[in-house]
């Protein structure tokens, strides 16, 4: 016997079942940081969209910290908890522009209700070019996404995101880190480990990439990241303003001084340091950036890295000693002179 | 609002739906109200800059309409008719066509004026043409609404609001009076979900899988060849046909679940055998509405044949520019004109094509015109046709040479790079053609459904799929940089 009501029924049950368990399992594991809950079949996290995945984060958890610190792909594998004396929240993403940075700023202390007292900056060389940072970018289209009616509950029914619920559920039962990036759910980001001779290859193709692509002729200095900086600073008068040079495997930067950059990075150093006082420069040959082990590809440092960049930064110690110089107006140009001398040393001991 | 959104799906339909039946256990009146007031929220929910705007028609013409049925004299009433249909058709003209107009302006005179770059009020086009409709209705005598609340119902219940069917008073309005209407109908419920369903696919599954080829052919028109050339034209006509189709379904299934038959708009249009029997099965409700208030109006099939077939081409270049303001609307829509006056002009000498012949010749006809029609330019049109017809080279993708052992030379292949997944678009193309040239359509299966089991689970295990592609997540690109 077979009646209207009985379709109704079974479809409105079957309809319910079906989407509640998608959204079930979607919610368990929640790839797309709108919950926060943690447990040992979520704690490995694909990276899908940074932006959207930390604006996610920021807007639905309790967001008070009194540090932030923003920057690219580099600065993603700082461990937010090594820095000490400070309660940080890493809202590093890929691909960043410094045409970006306002943006990420002014979101976090709308999040926070109130200014920070300390904002740290990570800085890359070759994302100051004209080149790299032609357009005018902000995260605006993620916070209206964010901002959206039932966006955590919507998403949530969603085949796409149950692809990526079914991977982080994989990954995190077998406990593996196998992206070039896996966040857990502390917001930090971990790197797959490769052989020694995978990341020579890898460093190889980088140095190669940036020398066809952002050093030499195709690198010119964009003046306006000095005024983005300037601006920062008069945005948010109350807060300490930190920027850091994100440290490149010695070849990648020994690449830069052979394509004749080496004036833009003195330029841009200097641009920084008459901007906010200080930076902390880690971009130089020392006995980190010489290790090819530190790095995946020469330009993206492993975590461990990260962790000693927090601690210079923080003041803590163990720390290796040539590592890190914090530079100011007044030595500058010492520093300047110090970095040419390694250089020209280096160099040195090559014709040598 | 869209119907293939969350929003609409899991909340404003279940709200609507529950709401409307409660309120019905006390009071009919207000169940309508608060039908009302959910179609305005509806309505507003993309821009409420346009609501006032919604409103204003809706109050004008109901007015118009009752002095129309009022008044007796002649010539004052024909007066008020002329005043209302001016009244929508200026409206329609001035936030439709006022760029258009003046950009032609300026080109043929070389004149200056400025373009207002006015956001077209959603759903504008339909609710004018209804409330034509109405007007003249009363002025004839046949329509005399004097309950605002059934009329303001007519013109703005959600399900037909925004892509309609153009909905004829004659049609809704009794329902809406029908007090029988007020309690739940088991049948109207279970065939509502069903259609919904199948509209929610063929839109979510089907016509947004064919966007995406679709657009990227028509985005780079100038580089298409013989292959490519069919590949885009055949993805825009199926995207058209399950997009529209699709969102019509959806309509119908969404009025059902509140008693509410709207009228069928969709009726497997590609089986059409020629031109005329396309437009009796494409946006049927748009054919009758320019059928009898334009097409008789002018004299209809009463008058002497050169001006049967002037009234033809009047009718499609109306229907062209109701379409969109731009030429290559104007020039789809004469185009459809001509090829009627020719299918005419054929069966009245007696001519008949054998059915199949007649089947492919309609439906090459109507498959190279929807160029025209998603164009956006002339040269984009004529880049694309182009390319249908060989003039920019006859080349096989090696990719189907291999698989099919063709066996042909590499002077006779490319490399296909128009889709990431030549298999996938083949089975779409292919699934595509069978759905609407041999399979009964959504209204066919909807009248005919049978409430088995197995019809609820083919019905729900769409719903379950479709709903799953609302939200799309991409991944960021570059993502180490």
């Amino acid at each position: 016997m077979v009646s209207y009501k009985s379709f109704i029924v079974t479809f409105l049950l079957v309809a319910g079942l079906g989407l509640g368990s998608f959204a079930g399992f979607n919610y368990w594991i929640d790839p797309m940081w709108t919950f926060g809950h943690a447990h040992e079949y979520n704690d490995v996290q694909a990276e899908i969209d940074e932006r959207q995945q930390k604006v996610n984060h920021i807007y639905y958890s309790d967001f008070d910290y009194d540090t932030l610190l923003i920057g690219s792909s580099r600065s993603t594998y700082i461990n937010q908890h090594s820095f000490t004396g400070m309660d940080v929240y890493n809202f590093s993403v890929s691909d960043l522009s410094f045409k970006e940075y306002k943006s990420l700023i002014d979101y976090a202390v709308r999040e926070k209700g109130s200014e920070f007292e300390r904002i740290i900056i990570g800085v890359d060389f070759f994302k100051s070019s004209l080149s790299q940072s032609k357009e005018d970018l902000n995260i605006d289209e993620y916070i209206e996404t964010v901002e959206e009616p039932f966006y955590r509950w919507k998403i949530l029914l969603s085949q796409d995101i149950y692809e990526y619920a079914k991977r982080n559920y994989e990954l995190s039962k077998a406990d593996e880190i196998v992206d070039l990036r896996n966040y857990n759910r502390e917001n930090v980001a971990l790197a797959k480990e490769f052989p020694r001779e995978v990341k020579i290859k890898q460093t190889e193709a980088k140095i190669a990439k940036f020398k066809r692509m952002f050093y030499g002729d195709k690198y010119e200095y964009n003046p306006e990241f000095k005024k983005v900086l300037q601006d920062i600073e008069a945005a948010y008068p109350e807060t300490e303003i930190l920027v850091y040079t994100t440290p490149t495997y010695e070849g990648l930067f020994n690449a830069l001084v052979e394509e004749g950059n080496f004036g833009d990075y003195e330029k841009w150093l200097e641009d920084i340091v008459e901007s906010t006082d200080t930076v902390y420069n880690f971009m130089y040959p020392n006995s980190v950036t010489e290790n090819i082990s530190n790095y995946f590809d020469g330009h993206h440092f492993y975590p461990h890295v990260g962790d000693d960049i927090a601690k210079k930064i923080s003041g803590a110690g163990g720390v290796p000693e040539d590592f890190g110089r914090k530079v100011t107006e007044d030595n500058f140009k010492e520093h300047i002179d110090w970095v040419r001398s390694k250089i020209d040393l280096k160099t040195e001991g090559v014709t040598q | 609002m869209l119907f293939n959104s969350f929003e609409f799906i899991f909340v404003f339909l279940p709200v609507m739906f529950i709401g409307y039946y409660i309120l019905n256990r006390f009071n009919f009146s207000i169940a309508k109200v608060w039908l009302l007031c959910g179609s305005l929220f509806f309505y507003s929910w993309w821009n409420p800059i346009y609501l006032p705007l919604l409103l204003a028609s809706i109050f004008v013409n109901f007015f118009i309409g009752i002095w129309l049925t009022k008044i007796q004299v002649g010539i004052q009433k024909k007066a008020f008719l002329t005043l209302g249909i001016l009244f929508n058709v200026s409206l329609l003209g001035f936030f439709k066509y006022y760029d258009f107009l003046v950009e032609n302006l300026n080109y043929a005179f070389g004149a200056n004026f400025n373009v207002l770059h006015l956001i077209l009020p959603l759903a504008i086009s339909f609710f004018t043409f209804q409330q034509i409709a109405y007007l003249v209705d009363s002025y004839r005598g046949v329509a005399k609404e004097r309950n605002f609340l059934n009329y303001a119902l007519f013109v703005s219940f959600f399900p037909q609001l925004i892509a309609g069917p153009i909905v004829h008073h004659s049609i809704v309005m009794p329902q809406y009076m029908d007090s029988n209407n007020r309690k739940i109908h088991a049948e109207n419920i279970a065939k509502g979900l069903f259609i919904f369903s199948i509209g929610l696919f063929k839109k979510v599954a089907i016509a947004d899988t064919f966007a995406i080829w679709a657009t990227t052919g028509f985005g780079s028109a100038e580089t298409l060849t013989f292959f490519d050339g069919w590949v885009t034209s055949l993805s825009y006509t199926f995207q058209l046909y399950f997009d529209f189709s699709g969102y019509t379904d959806m309509a119908i299934g969404a009025a059902l679940l509140f008693n509410i038959k709207l009228p069928t708009n969709f009726y497997s249009p590609y089986k059409a055998v020629s031109i005329q029997d396309f437009w009796r099965r494409w946006h049927i409700t748009l054919t009758n509405f320019l059928t009898h208030y334009i097409y008789i109006p002018l004299g209809g099939s009463r008058v002497h044949a050169a001006r049967i077939y002037g009234n033809i081409l009047i009718v499609f270049f109306i229907s062209g520019l109701w379409h969109g303001a731009g030429w290559t609307f104007v020039v789809w829509g004469m185009l459809h004109g001509i090829a009627s006056v020719i299918h005419r002009f054929w069966s009245k000498a007696g001519f008949r094509l054998p059915t199949l012949l007649a089947w492919f010749v309609t439906f090459q006809f109507i498959n190279a015109t929807w160029v025209l029609f998603r164009a956006p330019d002339f040269t984009t049109a004529m880049q694309v046709l182009s390319a249908m017809v060989g003039l920019n080279g006859v080349q096989i993708p090696s990719i189907m040479n291999a698989r099919l052992g063709l066996g042909l030379s590499d002077e006779w292949l490319y490399t296909f790079t128009l889709m990431d997944d030549l298999i996938k678009l083949g089975l779409f193309l292919i699934g595509a053609f069978i759905i609407t040239v041999f399979l009964r359509n959504s209204n066919q299966l909807t009248e005919k459904l049978k409430p088995t089991p197995l019809h609820a689970l083919f019905a729900v295990g769409l719903f379950i799929y479709a709903a799953l592609q609302l939200q799309k997540i991409s991944e960021f690109l570059y993502f180490n940089f």
